[in-house]
């Protein structure tokens, strides 16, 4: 079981949605020049079918703790701290937050690339 | 959802671990009354029994990464976390103990160590994972269940790490 959640956009009169599901695996690192652990590892995998608005797919996300904030992992939306979340409901609604809202280049200074909102037309 | 299965070679007998999130009205029967806010949170169960009175585990409800088994400090990730409960479920079930206590009786009142080295080697899990989509429902959840779980702490001898 994952959790579903769906986005309406009234404007569009289309709804989109984002699944949240707690798995395990190996991970690959993206490097492929890194050492790859065979330890399993437990983590949410965020994926989302929709576009950006510039029609490219959203990147698969993996969050491993509650410390991996959204925006490269360093800074939380809005509020410009290094706090770790402290519930996984503020996790996953931060999450959605930026997958509907897209962010900025190097938001707060974090380095992130930029990703834009999501396509409901 | 996450499931990881542990087997014991002694009894040839395999019990799960699952994990899985879950998106509910959570009704806090006990505590605060309900805010009707959507939680999200991890349900953690399996099917080992305690050893104790062979009751069933209560389901732990994870919202953050304190909520650990008894005895255990707060996780630093999710990996660490689920670790942690699959190794608390075995403690408290005595897999290994069970095991080495078998063997003692057949080869007479050896020593002590003896049975206490092959006791964490009996039990091995593995784990795979799934996907599936779920629709929000209420869910009636009872603090009362989170206490029973604490209490339950009392009768591990060694939880933690």
């Amino acid at each position: 079981m994952a959790v579903n959640i769906q986005i309406y956009s009234n404007g569009n009169s289309a709804s989109k949605s984002i699944t949240f599901n707690f798995v395990e695996d190996v991970l690959a690192p993206k490097d492929a020049s890194a050492t790859i652990s065979p330890e399993a590892s437990y983590y949410f995998r965020v994926t989302t079918s929709a576009k950006q608005t510039n029609n490219v797919a959203f990147p698969v996300k993996i969050v491993r703790g509650l410390d991996e904030l959204v925006l490269n992992r360093q800074k939380q939306r809005i509020v410009n701290t290094a706090n770790a979340y402290s519930t996984i409901k503020e996790m996953v609604v931060d999450y959605t937050y930026d997958f509907i809202n897209g962010h900025a280049a190097n938001l707060y200074g974090s380095s992130c690339t930029v990703q834009r909102s999501m396509k409901f037309s | 959802m996450a499931t990881i299965y542990v087997f014991n070679e002694a009894e040839n007998k395999t019990y799960t671990v699952t994990v899985d999130v879950f998106g509910t009205v959570v009704d806090k029967l006990l505590a605060l009354p309900t805010d009707g806010d959507i939680d999200y949170y991890l349900r953690i169960s399996t099917t080992m029994r305690k050893t104790v009175d062979n009751s069933a585990f209560p389901v732990s409800i994870v919202r953050t990464l304190d909520d650990v088994p008894p005895g255990y400090p707060t996780a630093t990730d999710f990996t660490d976390l689920v670790e942690n409960y699959i190794e608390y479920y075995m403690d408290e079930s005595e897999l290994g103990a069970s095991t080495s206590s078998s063997s003692l009786s057949s080869v007479s009142s050896s020593s002590k160590s003896t049975s206490s080295s092959s006791s964490t080697s009996m039990s091995s899990f593995s784990s795979s994972s799934s996907s599936s989509s779920s629709s929000s429902y209420i869910e009636n959840w009872s603090s009362s269940s989170m206490s029973s779980s604490t209490s339950s702490s009392s009768s591990s001898s060694s939880p933690g790490p």
